[in-house]
């Protein structure tokens, strides 16, 4: 039991898609030989296959109270890191006239394979963008399904990790996790996933997917910090939801859902009495706590349209983006980052990798989770 | 059963499949079973292999040598497939392990307990020729002592795996490894892990050995 949670909380209604959360996070933890295929932080459109493809058919979790088996997604179904021509493209001599940029072989699925695809059809066509992050569960089934002891809760805050020196690379985690966040490194022979940043929790600052947000769609605090926006959209107005509840794993990353705008009618008039995202699908993806989120929102949202103020929307409007952090907004450009074999890591998510280490601020030495002893 | 003396061959011989002093050394068929699956540990594992067939291989045979500096012991078992890489997630390496009692009493069967060690000799086919020397005290405790004094050699034909596992009888380390010494006998067991039916960790087949292994003494 952890004595505190850290949570992240995603409103997907200012979700564009774009991944900048998965390429800060890609920068900065799978990098690594063996992590191609990796993407701990993924954007996929709803409804959609995603990413493994087909992931939530694929068992794992807990029904009943029982450990319900899984299966361990293949790397196609991940969809490997495509080699591309790039040697042939640019040193091949032909000036850009002979070759395309283009991935060797015939891939036919890949980490956003379906994007924008969607469902329903015109003119009642939807879709949504689904950004994940392991989940760091409350009663996480990866935890209970190692032999090995290997995979923790942090006590401080909850976040789950591997322990690499611990693991032998045996995967049932990877079938027990039913939201299929774990990768296994055929490199280190070990299972890997989102570490929720702690590196830079521990120093105060909010994990790269949250930070790099242009949309400014994520919080991060404590589940039970009251004067921070986790608190006030989970517990107190009740519009962020996890994912997938069913599961049973009680997720610690929540989602304020999609607001569903009204369908067309075969006249190509609104229909204001019939929602374009059909309410069994948001029910199949969140539960049915959905309906009631939905509601608070709308309802929110007719309040400020009046003039009236609503506490629920300047949380979601994010004003101030150091507001949404829940005190974990420290510039990780003030920290000297330091590894253990005195290499400066590249933990500032500033594109540029500049580490500004400030007089003011005593250098703090980490030890990346990632370095062998 | 009885690691034998064998006169004036190094370990290059004893390591080797071909080497005639092993048609003298009296071969153990072990019947093995697969480990109950309520002895294991988690119940994800427990329910994702309650109906599922796992200890696939039925039977090994075991044989063991020694030059009183280093012991080896010869396994051989059927297998159809040679599963020896590791190409994608859901693939797993055969594998195969003789387990020696660090401490008399030590129950081979819970891969040791507190304070009784065992002391695992570990073979995987996608690691080759590298073994791994481990200590136990239960299940799920196994920790890799080092993988430099554990060598192998394998060979897989005719549906069948053939290998050697080598070891000095004696190592210098303060972990909790098996001594061995001629006059000497303990407790041992054999495990084999077939890769092919996504056998790894306490999904496998195992024999205990009923007899003693004894260490031969020279003359």
């Amino acid at each position: 039991m952890s004595k505190r949670q850290i949570s992240m909380v995603l409103d997907l209604n200012k979700c564009i898609g774009c991944n900048t959360c998965s390429i800060a996070c890609k920068r900065l933890w799978t990098r690594d030989e063996g992590m191609e295929y990796m993407w701990w932080n993924t954007v996929n459109t709803l409804p959609g296959k995603g990413t493994p493809k087909n992931w939530e058919e694929m068992g794992g979790g807990f029904r009943d109270g029982k450990a319900k088996p899984g299966h361990i997604p293949t790397r196609d179904e991940f969809g490997e890191a495509w080699a591309f021509n790039y040697t042939e493209v640019f040193e091949g001599g032909k000036k850009g006239k002979g070759s395309h940029l283009q991935p060797a072989g015939k891939p036919d699925w890949g980490p956003n394979w379906d994007e924008d695809q969607g469902g329903g059809s015109y003119p009642n066509g939807y879709s949504f963008y689904m950004p994940r992050i392991c989940n760091h569960c409350s009663n996480p089934a990866c935890l209970e399904a190692c032999p090995r002891n290997a995979i923790e809760k942090r006590r401080e805050d909850g976040i789950v990790t591997v322990n690499e020196e611990r693991c032998r690379g045996y995967r049932f985690c990877m079938s027990a996790c039913p939201y299929k966040k774990i990768y296994f490194n055929e490199q280190t022979k070990t299972a890997q996933k989102c570490i929720f940043c702690f590196p830079r929790i521990d120093q105060g600052v909010a994990p790269a997917c949250a930070r790099q947000c242009p949309g400014r769609l994520r919080f991060v605090g404590y589940r039970d910090d009251e004067e921070a926006p986790i608190w006030k959209l989970v517990e107190k107005w009740k519009v962020a939801i996890p994912l997938h509840p069913e599961y049973g794993t009680e997720p610690n990353v929540f989602y304020v859902p999609p607001l569903n705008p009204a369908a067309f009618d075969e006249k190509g008039n609104i229909d204001e009495s019939k929602p374009r995202i059909p309410d069994e699908y948001l029910i199949s993806v969140f539960g049915p706590q959905v309906l009631d989120s939905l509601k608070i929102l709308k309802a929110e949202m007719a309040k400020r349209k009046a003039g009236e103020p609503s506490e629920l929307m300047d949380i979601l409007i994010a004003y101030k983006w150091e507001d949404n952090f829940g005190g974990f907004d420290r510039d990780p450009q003030t920290i000297d980052w330091q590894m253990t074999a005195g290499e400066t890591h590249p933990m500032a998510d500033d594109s540029n990798g500049r580490f500004a280490g400030s007089d003011e601020v005593s250098p703090v030495k980490i030890i990346d989770p990632r370095a062998k002893a | 059963m009885k690691a034998e003396y064998i006169k004036n061959v190094d370990l290059k011989q004893l390591r080797d499949l071909k080497s005639s002093f092993w048609k003298k050394v009296q071969a153990n068929k072990l019947p093995m079973n697969p480990t109950p699956v309520a002895m294991q540990p988690t119940q994800a594992i427990r329910s994702e292999w309650e109906d599922k067939p796992f200890g696939l291989v039925e039977e090994v045979s075991l044989s063991a040598a020694h030059n009183g500096r280093f012991i080896a012991f010869r396994l051989e078992w059927k297998d159809p497939n040679q599963d020896a890489k590791r190409n994608d997630n859901s693939i797993f390496s055969d594998g195969a392990a003789v387990m020696l009692a660090s401490e008399p009493g030590a129950p081979i069967t819970m891969m040791g307990a507190p304070g009784l060690p065992v002391n695992i000799l570990y073979w995987r086919a996608d690691e080759g020729e590298t073994g791994r020397n481990i200590v136990a005290e239960g299940i799920g405790t196994s920790k890799t002592v080092d993988q430099e004094m554990v060598v192998c050699t394998e060979h897989w034909a005719d549906n069948k795996w053939q290998l050697i596992i080598a070891r000095p009888m004696k190592i210098e380390t303060k972990e909790s490894i098996a001594q061995l010494s001629p006059g000497e006998d303990m407790s041992y067991g054999v495990v084999i892990w077939n890769g092919a039916g996504g056998e790894r960790a306490g999904i496998k087949s195992y024999a205990a050995g009923r007899d003693q292994l004894v260490v031969g003494e020279a003359g």
